[in-house]
Formats: structure tokens, sequence, C-alpha cells
């Protein structure tokens, strides 16, 4: 009977066999209408639409102590419009509202952003929805117009930057060939995972769950801008989570992402893996020293030096420009270090990053951020990032700003966001592992420290908030604080090499300007895929919250770090013991 | 065909989930004894939900969902029922809690799943539950003495009741899915609605609940409900919803699309009616309320506040505390709750449950009897004269239980036809010296306040509402209008019933979640109702005509 349920769901991903022309001939008709008829008495017109189609098809299998939890699959289509009154210099966006930013419109009106439609939309029925919606948006935008020209009527404007750059039209049609996903193998595999912390009493909550998502994208706009794309990725998460006896919470996780289902590590690789989770966190739980607060070099090796990079570096290297607004209200801008520093250091010279977004693989690793059309249905540029240290281009899309007056092809999902970073280190900077932890502990004693520091994990932000703070609520603190890293692994490294676990510390005061300090990297680079917290908040954009992204980094060893046991009380660990160790607790 | 099989799976497992459970709760219930404050009540309820929800707009679906998920909720009280954990504390206007842990199980039996989830969840249940009791027994001492000095938990007999589970309601999805096709496709030829769905939701939800006063219950609730829903704007802004719903208990008895399309035109043709209807101002004077917003209006006004737990509650207005035995209502009129009964008038009543979500067998209460008030609905919650539960402490997972609505059964032991009731009407709208009197047809919903800070009033809110002329013009179609007052006054008004029942079946959102419940009445004729004006949109009217229909020819 239980292949039924495999049957059922294998035959669930549909394989878009074809490019629905119908949807481009919808839009086609609506842009044309609207560009040419749509206004509102003394109002401006439209000078530019644009209409976004994004299918997603996501099946989500998750897993606990052995045994399928849930199993759904929720296919959407949402169509967002864009509407631009004024011209290319002067126009609605780049223009925060604060009544209808923060509250939206009291009144009923039709929505225009990620509005769900049918799932396989006809030229009738999708033009009954184009037509609201742009009615919609063009309200919106044009009543935006009007008070941004008012609040600017007084004002001396000293930022003339355009609002919008023009680009040349292309047609772009990017057809993959979806991959079969194999919900036999993948319910087993998630189900092996999960298995694992049968044997581990010492453990608390635990699940496994991946992730098969296909989208398909349909993009149009009044410049004759007319892309399809499609592509899918797969992710398969483990987080598991326990108490030490002092009550402090222990969380951790391990994830593999890929592209192609096909292409992630081998089974026996994966429950490897999950096994050393489960034990590093029994290890953890038995550890009874409290970490003393620590300030020194400190080493980031694997995903921890791609999770540091990823988390306090990299969301800096986006274009943003604060909107203007009324009252002088800012939306605030938390990523903005690099902004003005074009041509200025930010790294040290021998470090060079490169952003690869059309590169599909590295060291046979697919990239999960490779992508061959923007939001905005541009083809994303390779392009250097930052050359011998110093800060040549940032991140870019049609919203130009000060610095930045052309796009590379990185808005992505609402914004504009990164893609695929690679390090390049001039090579007699970049040594073994061993050659690092020998470079660590003359740093220590030059210090009088008596131990060094190796950070191999750090929490990532999408795991906390989506896996994290629902398996186990409560037991975690949040700290929105920038430059504060939940460190889920790390140890002490004494002058004879020894490596001692700890746990209990976080990074603080890790900011875009500590990575100048880094000293020596490793000669490996690793591949990280993660999905990485959209820059530009979705708040504004009403796009994604989390973007799929790699990072290819070498382990990395900063002069100085901060390092301190978290503050404030923790939660009694439970009263009676977990049950589980009746029966299958070593 | 598949997906039939699918969703039947699980019930051909073998059931051993209630004696892990047993196991499961006593291991807590006996580790925690031996704390100093230890529990004296745990109950685990089990919610297995498999519910698909189809969407279909303008002839395509927009939605196809499946959920199917269990989940486990864990009460747990310290001290003991005369004063526990949960006792209401006093002036204080926001309470930071830790909030509920209801854990996901696997779809599957695992003993391993279920043994940690109960674990932790009766840990963090334990932990909350302490905390609490500890600033209940604070402020016991720092406050006056309570009006209300009954127990804070209910001694109940234990009941052991384990039904067969039903299976998931077979269906054909494709003939399904053809279904809301064909008649959300209708609204394609009408360019002025903008927007149309028709959908379906089909569920089912198999119920575990066990507790160390040693009740142990196992049933389902099924729930099916087809919808169609469409809306337009008037030329002044105002939105303009209409809907027709379908709820059944047997999948096979949703009406056929004959019938359904029959309704729609009858849909289309108001909705074309409401958005070109002049636009009413304030009005008071008699009233028609047809059975369905009589229902509405009863859950609203009086429902709301029999809701036992309330008069617990010295910040609620306690409408009915001092009216035990008391005329309320004309001495015509009956008004019980009755969660046993499946149907009124060959039509199916959404809230029917066996057991209710504290392990209590649902009984027929009857809260008025000739007018006279006889009493609330109780969950476990007692309150002054009402030390024991009547089944109707109800919840969604997730939130703990209380006294909530079930199926509420309006009946009048003195009917009048509707055309005799018309004609009343017109006699009170002339002795009122006013144009017309208004017939409400059909509501949307309602909400109402129960508290003391705010003004104790209702707000039903009506979508078609006829003006009824005394000098014999043609009934007139109105729009923007809500129905408001404050209970007790709206209820002296009721003067006659008439002999046609109308049914209202949906879900209703408080404090523990939303609940299914229907409300059913004869049209009721009100000698004085009170209106106010809508709350009404500022946007335009689409500028553009709809696109013309693109045909294959």
């Amino acid at each position: 009977m239980k292949n039924l349920i495999l049957i059922f769901l294998a035959l669930s991903i549909p394989l878009f066999s074809k490019v629905n022309e119908d949807i481009f001939n919808a839009m086609k008709d609506e842009i044309d209408r609207s560009m040419s008829e749509l206004k509102l008495d003394k109002l401006e017109k439209p000078y530019y639409v644009e209409y976004s189609l994004e299918i997603s098809n996501p099946l989500t299998i998750q897993s606990n102590l052995g045994t399928i939890l849930e199993i759904s699959k929720n296919r959407v289509a949402k169509l967002t419009v864009q509407v631009r009154v004024g011209d290319y210099k002067f126009d609605n966006t780049n223009f925060f509202d604060i009544g209808l930013g923060f509250f939206g419109s009291s009144d009923d009106e039709e929505g225009f952003k990620n509005r769900r439609i049918a799932l396989s939309p006809d030229y009738n029925s999708l033009r009954r929805e184009l037509w609201l919606a742009t009615d919609a948006a063009y309200k919106r935008e044009a009543e935006i117009f009007s008070k941004k020209v008012a609040a600017l009527q007084n004002k001396i404007r000293r930022d003339t930057t355009y609002d919008f750059i023009k680009v040349q039209p292309e047609t772009n049609i990017f057809k993959n060939e979806i991959p079969n996903f194999d919900t036999t193998y993948f319910k087993n595999l998630v189900n092996s995972c999960s298995d694992i912390f049968k044997d581990y009493s010492e453990i608390a909550t635990s699940s496994a769950i991946v992730e098969f998502t296909v989208n398909e994208n349909y993009y149009l706009n009044s410049e004759g801008m007319k892309t399809y794309s499609n592509d899918y990725h797969t992710n398969l998460e483990v987080v598991a989570t326990a108490q030490a006896e002092d009550g402090m919470p222990l969380g951790n996780y391990y994830r593999i992402m890929s592209k192609n289902p096909n292409k992630l590590e081998k089974k026996e690789v994966i429950l490897k893996e999950v096994t050393k989770l489960a034990e590093l966190l029994k290890r953890q739980t038995e550890i009874t020293a409290e970490f003393d607060d620590y300030s020194g070099p400190v080493l980031f090796t694997d995903i921890a030096a791609a999770q540091v990079f990823a988390s306090q570096f990299a969301p800096n290297l986006v274009t943003q420009r604060e909107p203007l607004s009324e009252g002088g209200f800012s939306t605030g801008n938390d990523y903005g270090a690099f902004q003005s520093k074009i041509g200025g250091r930010v790294l040290p010279e021998f470090i060079s990053l490169k952003a690869i977004p059309n590169q599909k693989e590295y060291n046979n690793k697919e990239l999960v951020g490779n992508f061959k059309v923007d939001s905005e249905g541009l083809k994303p540029k390779d392009f250097t990032i930052v050359e011998d240290g110093f800060l040549k281009e940032l991140f870019s899309s049609r919203v130009p700003t000060k610095r930045v007056k052309k796009s590379n092809g990185h808005k992505r999902e609402g914004g504009t966001m990164f893609s695929n970073i690679l390090y390049e280190v001039q090579k007699d900077k970049a040594v073994s592992y061993d050659s690092l932890k020998s470079r660590l502990m003359e740093l220590c004693q030059m210090r009088e420290l008596p131990y060094g520091i190796i950070i191999k994990n750090i929490m990532d932000r999408n795991i906390m908030y989506t896996s994290l703070f629902r398996q186990n609520p409560g037991l975690f603190k949040f700290s929105s604080e920038q430059g504060n890293l939940m460190i889920t692994e790390a140890y002490k490294v004494y002058p004879d090499g020894k490596e001692e676990l700890i746990r209990g510390l976080d990074g603080k005061a890790f900011t875009a300007r500590s990575f100048k300090d880094i000293l020596l990297t490793g000669n490996e680079n690793k591949v990280t895929n993660y999905l990485a917290s959209a820059v530009i908040s979705p708040f504004v954009t009403g796009g994604s919250r989390f973007i799929y992204c790699s990072i290819i980094t070498p382990d990395l060893l900063f002069e100085d770090g901060e390092l301190v046991a978290p503050e404030g009380n923790y939660d009694k660990p439970p009263f009676l013991p977990n049950p589980l160790s009746k029966s299958n607790g070593k | 065909m598949i997906v039939l099989f699918v969703l039947m799976l699980n019930s051909l497992f073998a059931d051993n989930t209630l004696d892990q459970l047993e196991i499961e709760l006593k291991n807590n219930f006996n580790g925690l004894k031996k704390k100093e404050i230890a529990p004296y009540f745990i109950s685990y309820s089990l919610t297995e939900t498999n519910v698909v929800k189809i969407y279909s707009s303008y002839g395509k679906i927009v939605a196809d969902q499946n959920v199917h998920s269990k989940t486990l909720d864990v009460s747990l009280r310290v001290g003991d029922y005369s004063l526990d954990n949960t006792h209401i504390i006093r002036g204080s206007s926001f309470e930071f809690g830790s909030g509920n842990f209801s854990p996901q199980i696997p779809l599957e039996f695992n003993s391993e799943s279920i043994k940690q989830a109960a674990w932790l969840a009766t840990d963090k249940a334990y932990k909350a539950a302490t905390e609490r009791f500890e600033k209940v027994q604070t402020n016991k001492a720092v406050k006056i003495e309570e009006e209300d000095l009954s127990d804070d938990f209910s001694k109940e007999n234990p009941v052991v009741d384990i039904r067969e589970l039903q299976e998931f309601p077979k269906y054909n999805k494709d003939e399904l899915i053809n279904k809301l096709n064909n008649i959300s496709k209708e609204f394609l030829n009408y360019k002025w609605i903008y927007s149309a769905t028709a959908f379906i939701t089909v569920e089912l939800k198999n119920k575990y609940f066990i507790s160390t006063e040693g009740t142990k219950l196992r049933w389902s609730e099924p729930y099916i409900r087809l919808m169609v829903n469409i809306s337009t704007k008037s030329e002044d802004g105002m939105s303009l919803p209409i809907y027709k719903d379908y709820f059944v208990y047997d999948i096979n008895k949703l009406p056929s699309n004959d019938i359904i399309m029959e309704d729609v035109e009858k849909m289309i043709s108001t909705i074309d009616g409401l958005r070109n209807a002049p636009l009413m101002g304030t009005y008071s004077g008699p009233a028609i309320l047809s059975g369905e917003a009589a229902g509405v209006f009863f859950h609203e006004i009086f429902g709301h506040r029999v809701e036992g737990h309330r008069e617990k509650d010295p910040n609620s207005s306690q409408t009915f505390k001092q009216s035990v035995g008391k005329e309320v209502l004309p001495d015509f009129i009956n008004v019980v709750f009755d969660p046993t009964r499946k149907e009124r008038d060959g039509r199916d009543l959404s809230g029917n449950y066996p057991y209710d979500d504290e392990g209590v067998k649902s009984q027929k209460v009857v809260a008025v009897e000739n007018g006279v008030f006889k009493g609330f609905l109780m969950s476990r919650i007692p309150i002054e004269d009402f030390p024991l539960s009547n089944g109707h402490g109800r919840r969604q997972e997730g939130y703990e239980p209380v006294s909530r609505q079930s199926n509420l059964i309006v009946e009048s032991k003195k009917t009048i036809s509707r055309n005799q009731m018309k004609d009343k009407l017109i006699e009170l709208a002339k002795e009122q010296e006013r144009e017309f009197g208004l017939l409400f047809e059909k509501v949307q919903g309602g909400f109402t306040f129960t508290s003391r800070t705010i003004p104790n009033a209702f707000n039903v809110l009506p979508l078609v509402v006829y003006k009824i002329y005394v000098n014999g013009r043609p009934d007139e179609l109105v729009r923007g209008v809500d129905l408001i007052g404050t209970p007790l006054t709206t209820f002296e008004n009721i003067v006659a019933a008439s002999d046609e029942i109308g049914i209202f079946n949906g879900i209703c959102g408080a404090e523990s979640g939303g609940v299914p419940v229907s409300a059913s009445s004869p049209s009721l004729l009100v000698s004085k109702i009170e209106v106010q004006k809508k709350q009404k949109s500022q946007s335009k009217l689409p500028i553009l005509e709809a696109p013309v229909i693109k045909t294959n020819e």
C-alpha cells in the first residue's frame, strides 16, 4: 500500500513540457492596452509596465525519528505587476510612503504584488487578472508619484540620480530539462537521517527534511523585454536541539543543497554527517566548563568561514538606495558599509572576490546561486567584486545609485541581491590547515593567550527562523544585533595542537570591517550552498525572504575576534529524562 | 483515483496511538508527581487533520492543497480543582505567557516520536503551569475577594469510548475539479464581476483524547463545504460581495451542478442589482431578519454572551449573569444549542460532534425556554451555580479549550407565514411613521464585543437588504448598511417568527481558535432595529473595461 503514496507524489511534479505562449500573448495585449489607454484624469500615464508570473511547485518530505512527519506540496502561481509613472529620470519609485508602506491601504484594493492566480492560466483568465492588477498598480503608483513630487516641492533636491536605468530589450528563453525527483529514495533518505537520533537520548528534538522546488518564470515588460526561465533546487536539512545540564540551549544542523536532486551527496556520506551532528550535540551536552570571554585570533574553517562571510560581509556588496520619504523618515540601511567604498580597500590585498552567477559548478559541486536571467529579464554578468583587496563593483539592478549607474543583472526575487561569490587568494597567503593552526598558535603566544579558537560552524539564519525556533520554541533567545554570531561548533586549540570542543560562545562585533584583518586563508576553496536572507527587506520589495546563493571560500584566519559567553538566564532542562533513554539510549 | 487510496491509507494502519499516549501520560504524570508543585491533571489530545482544499477562479484551478498532519496538544494543571494555574489573573491587561507547544507527530505510528513529543510538550506545559500558578496565588492574595467563588476545574466522570475512525471521503478528483471550474468559468461572462471563486474543503479530523482522570476517547469529525464567492463594486467604490455555501457530512450529498448553477444565476442577478442599488442612510425602525440572518444575529448577540467562562471574567459584561429564571426573550421563543444534532429540516448542521475537546460528551443545552433564560454553555470551567460541563469546551489545535457554541437552534412555538410577516412589518412601519421597513435577506457574518471596557454592542454585516414600502411600492434592494445594537434592548423587540427555517453554517473565531458552528432560526420580525452606514472603500472602479474574451473562432 505504501507504494501508492510514492506513485502519487512522483506524479505530482509537473515537468513543464512547453513554454505557454498564451501567457505571453495575454501579457503583451494587456501591456499594449495599458500603455496606450490607462490614464486617470490629469494624472500621468504609465511610462513602463512590467509583468512577472512565477509558478512554483515545491514538494517537501519531513521525517522524525524514522517515520514521515508530513508530506506537502503547495503549487502556487503568483503575478506581480510593476507600473512606473513619470520618466526614467524621475518616477514614483525610490520613495517610501509611510502610510501605505507601513499600514497598506485602508481601501478594498486589488492585489498587484504576489497576486495568486490560476496555476495553469489561459489567455482569458490571465487577461482578467492582469487587467485588475494593472489597474490597482497604476492607481497606487500614480498617487505615490504625486506624493513624491509634493514631498520635493519645497526642497532643494541634491541627489539627481535617475530612478531607473534604460536597457536594451532582449528576448531570452531558457528552458531547463527538469530532472526526476525519486520520491521513494528521498523518503527513505530522510527517514534514515532522522532515525539516527533514536539512539541519542541527549537530543530533545530532531527532524530531517528534503525539499525539491521547481520554478517557472514568465516576464514581459513594455520596453519589449521578454524572458522565460525555469529552474529547480534541492535542499536537505537535518536539525536537532538539546540542552546541557546547566540549561544552555544547543542547536545544530547539517544541510546540503544542489540544483539536481541526483547530485546531492551519496546517502552514506549524508548519514555519516548526520551521525557526526548527533555525536557533536551529545558531546556538547557533556561539557561542564563555562566559556570565558575571549579576545584574540580566530580561525574560521569549513562552513563557518562561508557563514561568517555570508552574514557579515556579503550583504554589504549589494547596491542599496535609501528611498526618499516624508518628514525625515529613514527606512534604514543595514548593510550599507560599502555603498561609497568603490575604489577603497575592503579586504587584505591578497584577496580578490569574483561574482560568478553564470558558473554552474565548482569542483564538481553544483552552485545553487547560478541563474540564467534576473527578475528584470537581464542575463547576469560575471565580474570582479574585489581586486587585490580593493572594491571594484557591487551587485546591481536597474535601480541606480550615486556610485553605480548600470545593472549587472542581479535583481533577484524582489530586490538587488548577490549570487555566487568566489574567493581568489594569492598563493603565498593560502596555506594548509596545519599551517593555519600553527599561525594561530603563534599569534596566541604573542598575545600570551593560553589557547586559540577555531570555529567550524555557525547557525544559519534561514535554519534558525524556519526550523530551529519552531522545533523547540522558546528555548533559543533571538539576538537581532548586527555582528553577533550564534556559534554552534568551536574548539579551543592548545599549544600542543590539541583541539577541545567547547560550547556557549557567541561571536561579537564581527563586521565587514573585521575582514580587513584576515591574515591568512586555507589553500582549499569549499562550496557552501545556502539560502541567504534578502538584503533589501521583502517588506519593501514584496519579494522572497530567502534566496539561493553560493559562497566558495577557503578557511579564514582573523587577527582578532571577540567571543563571549551568552548573556541571560537559561530555561531549566526538562524535569524528566528523555523517554528515548529507556529503550534506545546509548 | 490514486489519490483516493492515499487518503485512505492511514486509517488502515493498526492504530496503537491511544495506547501509546496512555503509557506516556502515566509516565509523565507519575514522574512530575514527585515534584514539589505536582500536576493534578494532564490530558493529551492528538488531532489528525487531513484536508483537501481546491480553489477555482474563472474556470481555472488557483490552488489545490492537501495537508495531512498530526498535532499533539497537552493540557496540564497544577494546584487543585478549586484553585489552579488557569485561574483568572485580575488587573492585568496583557499576559505574556510562554505560549502553547503543540508538536507534530508522524503520520504513521511511531512510538518513539510520540514518546519524545509527549515528554517535551508535557515539560513545557508543566513549566508554564507552575510559573502561572505562582502568579495566580499572588494575584489572589493582593486583590479583593472574587464575586464568583466557583472552582477552576469541574469534576467530570471519566468516559471511555473508542470509535471506529471514519475513512477520508471518497471522491473523483477530476470530477470535482471540473465541477468547480464549470461554476467559476461562468463568471468570465460578466465584465463587472471582479473576483469569483468556487472552492471546496474536504476535511476529516480524527481525534484522540486521554486524561489522567481515566477518560479515553477516539472519534472522527468530517467537514465538507463547497462555497461560491463573487464580488463587484458599485460606482461609489463600495465592495459588494455575495456567497453561497453548501455544507454536508457526506460528499455524495453535495448538490448537483444544475442546482448550484441555478443558485449562481440568482447570485449574479442579486449582485447586479446591488451594484446599481441606492445607498441607504441611517435608519431605526422595524425589520425582518431572514432565518439565516436571524441565526447569525443570535449567534453574535446571544450565543457569545452565554459562553459560560465569560461569566467568571470580571472584565466581561456578564449580560446574563443575573438572568437565570428570568424572561429575556418573548415567551414563544426557545433557544437551544445542540451538538448532538446533525441536521435541521433536512440540511446538515456543521456544529455536530460527539465529544468536546475536553473529552466531555456533547449535550443538548436549553439556554432559553419559553423566553426564560435557563443556563450557559459550559466547558470544564465552572461558574457560580453551574459546576459541570455540558460538553461545549472546544478549541482549534494549538489553543486551550473554553466554552464555545455548537448548533444554535432558535425555535418558535408561534409562527406566521413570510407574507403575514411582511404585512406585520408594514403595519409596524406605519405605526412608527416610517416610509418603509427593512428585510435583511442575507448576511456575511458579524462580530460582537463582550468586554466591559468598550460599549457592549454587536454588528451584523448584511449583504442583501430590501426596503419594504408601506405604500405598496415594489420592494427595493438597497446597500451600504450594517445592523447594530445592544443585546437586551434588541431582544425585547422581537415580535414574531415565521414558519420557514434558515441555516448559517460557518467557522466561528474566538480565543480558542476557529471551530465549526451553525445557527438556524425562523425569520424574525423585530419592532425596532438600528442600522449604521457601512465602511466603504474609496477606490474607483477599474479605469479600463474588462478585456474582451478571446474565443477559439
